[in-house]
């Protein structure tokens, strides 16, 4: 922040009216700017948020670490979303004036997927990043960076439902689910994935497949086939999985 | 509510007479014979498998039905014991004999209209009855039997589904009386329930949605490269 603070600032200081002083430090534009994104976004912790913003706003932070705290202002599921990515793009783009050339490549592109993508399983971060895989030198355009940007925050609330589902299979708490009914699960997710989402028959069946009428069937007949003394399986292999479900409808960037 | 219908062979009606060919007697009396076929279902041994739950069929000038039954001779029936029951007696179709309400309704015979269940029965016989003179014929018509709808009887969910409030409780009781909660649970290992089915089905369709999501906002957009698969390989570019 721009801070222009003399020497022998403490004698001003007297001499100053408030306004003045709020107004040389900048704490009075950040302040402005905190508001004006808080009112914006309307986080659910509105402290974790100023939080947030504040160790953005620290100088020695990079420029991946703003751009990561802009895209996790607000949910992806809310149109302002979009708008933080835009401004996230900008920021990235307007800063990388070091040489003649500026705007965003691939290094920094990759760098904040990584970060945004840190709590999931690293295995299904490198299966994703190799969709996502781009050369140091590539200009990414905005449709790349928003759709990359999108599919790492959707992928992190995936990877949550995906616990607290695997959570629900975990019958006996050990950390182990029985693997029959973890694939009677993961194939009812994918046969509604294969869905044509052209084929209105098809989703509504897949609708159903996935009620609680339908998965009862299916977990009946899983249950059924196998016996006492089936595998099991633990929490990773089954994110692993199931992540692979979702990786394949993310396309590969040409 | 899938009703079946059931496979049986309904023979031509009989005209009662007064045996005496010379004077036409119209007796107001027709009787529908009907053999239920033997065929077992092999999936529904336990059920009852020949169990009429209800009778459908278009009136033509009835005033009046007689349902009567006659059961199937199991091992431990004597004999002459099998002989016919009435199920429906005389159960009013047309209001007034000789006016037409009623006379070309469709009807259906339902449990409720029955003296006992029609379980085991080996052939059934209906008696039309029609007093009036008024009308040249008298014939019930699209006859269909049908089993018991499966309402009345929910699907029960299977053990491995519900037990597992059982077992949490049997478990406390176990840890309350002497602290052997950590014993494996006998014979149920395994099959324990899961706790929250519809958590598990909101879940899931979560996911598909989320993964749908992602799906739509995938780009076209593309980077500008030149590589083409497998363009650089050694081999071809050995020949260039």
């Amino acid at each position: 922040m721009a801070e222009k603070r003399k020497p022998n600032a403490a004698d001003d200081i007297q001499k100053e009216t408030e306004r003045q002083f709020l107004e040389r430090s900048g704490v009075a534009a950040l302040y402005k700017d905190v508001l004006e994104k808080i009112i914006a976004n309307r986080p659910e912790d509105p402290v974790a948020f100023l939080a947030d913003y504040f160790d953005s706003v620290e100088e020695n932070t990079s420029l991946i670490q703003r751009a990561e705290q802009i895209m996790k202002m607000t949910h992806h599921s809310r149109p302002l979303f979009q708008t933080n990515v835009r401004m996230a793009y900008d920021l990235l783009k307007k800063n990388k004036a070091s040489k003649k050339l500026s705007g965003v490549n691939g290094t920094m592109f990759t760098q904040l997927l990584k970060a945004l993508c840190r709590d999931i399983p690293s295995v299904v971060m490198q299966k994703l990043m190799q969709k996502f895989e781009c050369h140091s030198h590539e200009a990414i355009p905005f449709d790349v960076f928003r759709s990359g940007v999108f599919t790492c925050c959707v992928l992190q609330d995936y990877v949550k439902l995906s616990e607290q589902l695997f959570g629900s299979l975990d019958l006996q708490k050990t950390g182990k689910a029985n693997k029959a009914l973890c694939d009677a699960v993961l194939e009812q997710l994918n046969t509604a994935l294969g869905s044509n989402r052209n084929d209105t028959k098809r989703i509504l069946e897949s609708g159903y497949n996935l009620g609680v009428d339908g998965l009862y069937m299916a977990l009946d007949t899983a249950m059924g086939r196998s016996h006492k003394n089936s595998s099991l399986q633990t929490c990773d292999q089954f994110l692993v999985e199931m992540c692979e479900t979702f990786l394949s409808k993310v396309s590969v960037i040409k | 509510m899938s009703e079946r219908p059931i496979n049986c062979t309904i023979k031509q009606p009989v005209l009662l007479t007064i045996t005496d060919t010379k004077s036409e007697f119209h007796s107001g009396c027709r009787v529908l014979d009907i053999s239920l076929s033997n065929v077992v279902n092999p999936e529904r041994k336990e059920e009852n498998v020949d169990q009429v739950g209800e009778i459908q069929f278009k009136n033509y000038y009835v005033a009046y039905l007689t349902v009567k039954a006659k059961f199937k001779s199991g091992p431990d029936t004597k004999e002459g014991e099998n002989k016919w029951r009435t199920c429906v007696k005389r159960m009013r179709l047309m209001p007034n004999a000789h006016a037409e309400t009623g006379s070309q309704d469709y009807f259906c015979v339902s449990r409720k209209h029955m003296a006992f269940e029609l379980v085991n029965i080996s052939a059934l016989r209906l008696i039309l009855q029609q007093p009036s003179p008024v009308w040249k014929d008298f014939k019930i018509e699209e006859l269909r039997f049908f089993k018991c709808s499966e309402t009345s009887k929910p699907c029960l969910l299977p053990s491995w589904l519900t037990e597992v409030t059982n077992n949490s409780g049997k478990k406390k009781i176990e840890a309350e009386d002497g602290n052997n909660f950590h014993v494996a649970p006998k014979e149920d290992d395994g099959i324990l329930g899961i706790s929250n089915l519809e958590l598990l089905s909101a879940t899931l369709q979560q996911l598909w949605a989320l993964s749908e999501e992602v799906a739509a906002n995938q780009t076209n957009v593309v980077l500008g490269r030149y590589e083409v698969d497998n363009c650089y390989d050694i081999n071809l570019l050995s020949y260039t």
